[in-house]
């Protein structure tokens, strides 16, 4: 019983210290983000100001007060600071679009729409990505990898709005056929790696023994080989996140949801530069609490980490 | 021929085949102008003259996506190009030298990694502009990071190769290494790797400009027909049909060709080849 708490307290500490490891990593990365949603939003060919006041015959003297206003007559590097140190501050700015409106009020009302949409994918891609994954990484028969690999390419060859607008024609508006079209791309990603691993893994020799011991199929592969399949990837799931972001942005356009991606795509077309801006830096940490998130799960199912427990249960008299 | 070794690259060419041999038929016969306007045919359905109808501007579908399937396929190619030029160069020399080197470009490239499709697509617009170069650069940039890491591999586990030590052993210097040992060795999983990433760009291409991101009017390419195709929707969808069936059976024929590309040369797969 000692043993089984020390072992739980060991890993999650060794856990902790391997999510730990990346944060400086993660903070370069945000630091180049906020650096590159910067130059999206003020390093540009047209003007805010010119923006802000539409084409509208302004006298000189108030496009001069904007200006100022706005600090864009300041040094970019000067420029830069201060958009920094008001990000730190949670102001990513104003709307040029919605006169006036801060960019996180816009952001906080489209971010839910969004989370709940990834969140609904991701609980029909996983289970259906591991169990079609499992099933294909089957080597005493040759149909079901066949069947998965012509499956995934078709799903990863559709380009994500074409995927959203047959669903939406075949099936209906909802949110559920939605999340069905972000589902699909994700879980035939997820399958593919899963099969992969899996079918490695089953190489390896504790396999063999676990399978002398008379081990059943499903145990053997559920207990042993999943467990040890998932670890790569979460090297993956980066990537992985990366491709759903994008395709969030085509479902949400197709389907006409208000959230994070459509509300970007928008302020690209209409030259809301300060909340293209800010999508750029949202869109880079939603994919690093993504892969995070995934890490932590897979690191939390990581036989490795709990190897000393075992080892002490196996030594205790 | 190599694709044919498996059944995917069977898979593909027959498709491919299927795609290109009727509208090559087509652009003969029919010479039709994938910009002429032809306002009383607005959304006309499928017929002799136009074999897969109009748009909303009457102009042939058909001749719109043989020419958006040209400049998809050009800038994939042009994205892709670029990508693996700067990571056979940068990668091969972060595996070859090793050490600070090798360390700031993996960095770089994790750096670049972070950043997914979509940011780098609003990045690229907001600062040039949308439009083609933009496209291209963002493409470029999100292939990137993989073509380093994949190269820099290969040129970490060829450094310390039997040939190459000879090599130098025998008083080599080290282009001569470089250009005799280092780039033939790599040279076929580097291709094969580029192949596998065409389709990918491709419905990366197809999405961000079928969002309005990429490729802008009157340029055509597969995403801008997508998107001309989902505004037209109520009206003729006949048209978005048309357009994302084609789209995928194109991105489909080409990842199938690289599969099977892959299937035939790389040697990890040769106990799967039938005899």
């Amino acid at each position: 019983m000692t043993g089984r708490r020390l072992d739980r307290c060991g890993s999650s500490r060794r856990l902790a210290w391997r999510l730990a490891r990346r944060l400086p990593a993660l903070l370069l990365l945000t630091g180049a983000a906020v650096l590159v949603s910067f130059l999206a939003s003020h390093a540009l060919p047209g003007d805010p100001v010119m923006l802000m006041v539409d084409g509208r015959a302004a006298d000189p003297e108030m496009i001069r007060r904007l200006r100022e206003d706005a600090g864009l007559d300041q040094p970019l590097a000067v420029q830069f600071l201060s958009y920094a140190l008001a990000v730190l501050r949670g102001d990513l700015g104003q709307s040029l679009r919605y006169g006036g409106v801060p960019v996180t009020a816009l952001l906080t009302e489209a971010l839910p729409v969004t989370l709940g949409l990834m969140a609904g994918a991701a609980a029909l891609a996983l289970p259906l990505g591991l169990t079609l994954g499992l099933a294909a990484a089957d080597v005493r028969r040759a149909w079901p990898g066949t069947a998965l690999t012509i499956g995934s390419v078709l799903a990863l060859s559709t380009p994500p709005l074409a995927l959203a607008t047959w669903l939406m024609l075949a099936g209906s508006g909802t949110p559920p056929w939605a999340m069905a079209a972000l589902a699909l791309p994700a879980a035939a990603m997820i399958a593919r790696l899963t099969r992969t691993q899996v079918m490695e893994v089953l190489g390896r020799d504790f396999i063999r023994t676990a399978r002398a011991k008379g081990l059943g199929r499903v145990a053997l592969l559920l207990r042993h080989a999943l467990p040890n399949a998932l670890v790569p990837l979460a090297a993956a799931a980066g990537s992985v996140a990366g491709t759903i972001l994008t395709a969030t942005a085509a479902v949400e356009s197709v389907f006409a949801l208000p959230g994070v991606g459509r509300l970007t795509v928008q302020a690209v077309l209409a030259r809301d530069h300060t909340v293209a801006g800010a999508a750029v830096l949202v869109f880079v940490l939603m994919q690093i609490a993504i892969s995070l998130t995934a890490e932590l799960l897979i690191g939390l199912a990581d036989p490795r980490l709990h190897d000393d427990g075992l080892r002490d249960d196996a030594e205790a008299p | 021929m190599i694709a044919t070794r498996s059944s995917a690259g069977r898979a593909g060419l027959l498709l491919a085949a299927a795609l290109a041999v009727p509208l090559a038929l087509a652009a003969l016969l029919l010479p039709l102008d994938p910009f002429a306007m032809d306002l009383g045919q607005a959304w006309a359905g499928p017929s002799a003259a136009h074999p897969l109808g109009c748009d909303g501007l009457g102009r042939d579908v058909a001749a719109r996506l043989i020419a958006g399937t040209g400049t998809s396929a050009a800038i994939a190619g042009l994205a892709l190009t670029l990508a693996v030029g700067l990571g056979v160069a940068s990668g091969g020399v972060a595996g070859w030298i090793g050490g600070r080197t090798d360390a700031v470009v993996l960095r770089l490239a994790d750096l670049l990694h972070g950043f997914p499709e979509l940011s780098l697509a609003i990045a690229a617009a907001a600062l040039l502009g949308p439009g083609t170069e933009a496209m291209v650069l963002t493409l470029a940039l999100a292939a990137w990071p993989s073509q380093v890491r994949w190269c820099r591999a290969l040129a970490l586990s060829n450094r310390t190769a039997e040939h190459v030590r000879a090599s130098a052993a025998l008083g080599a210097g080290p282009l001569h290494t470089v250009r005799r040992h280092l780039l033939p060795a790599v040279a076929g999983p580097v291709a094969i790797r580029a192949a596998l990433s065409i389709g990918p760009v491709m419905v990366a291409e197809a999405t961000l400009s079928g969002l309005g991101l990429g490729i802008q009017e009157p340029a055509v390419s597969l995403g801008t027909l997508i998107r001309d195709g989902l505004a037209d929707l109520r009206d003729a969808p006949h048209l978005i049909a048309a357009t994302t069936i084609t789209v995928a059976a194109v991105a489909l024929a080409v990842n199938l060709l690289a599969e099977g590309l892959r299937e035939g040369l790389d040697p990890r797969w040769a106990p799967f080849r039938r005899p």
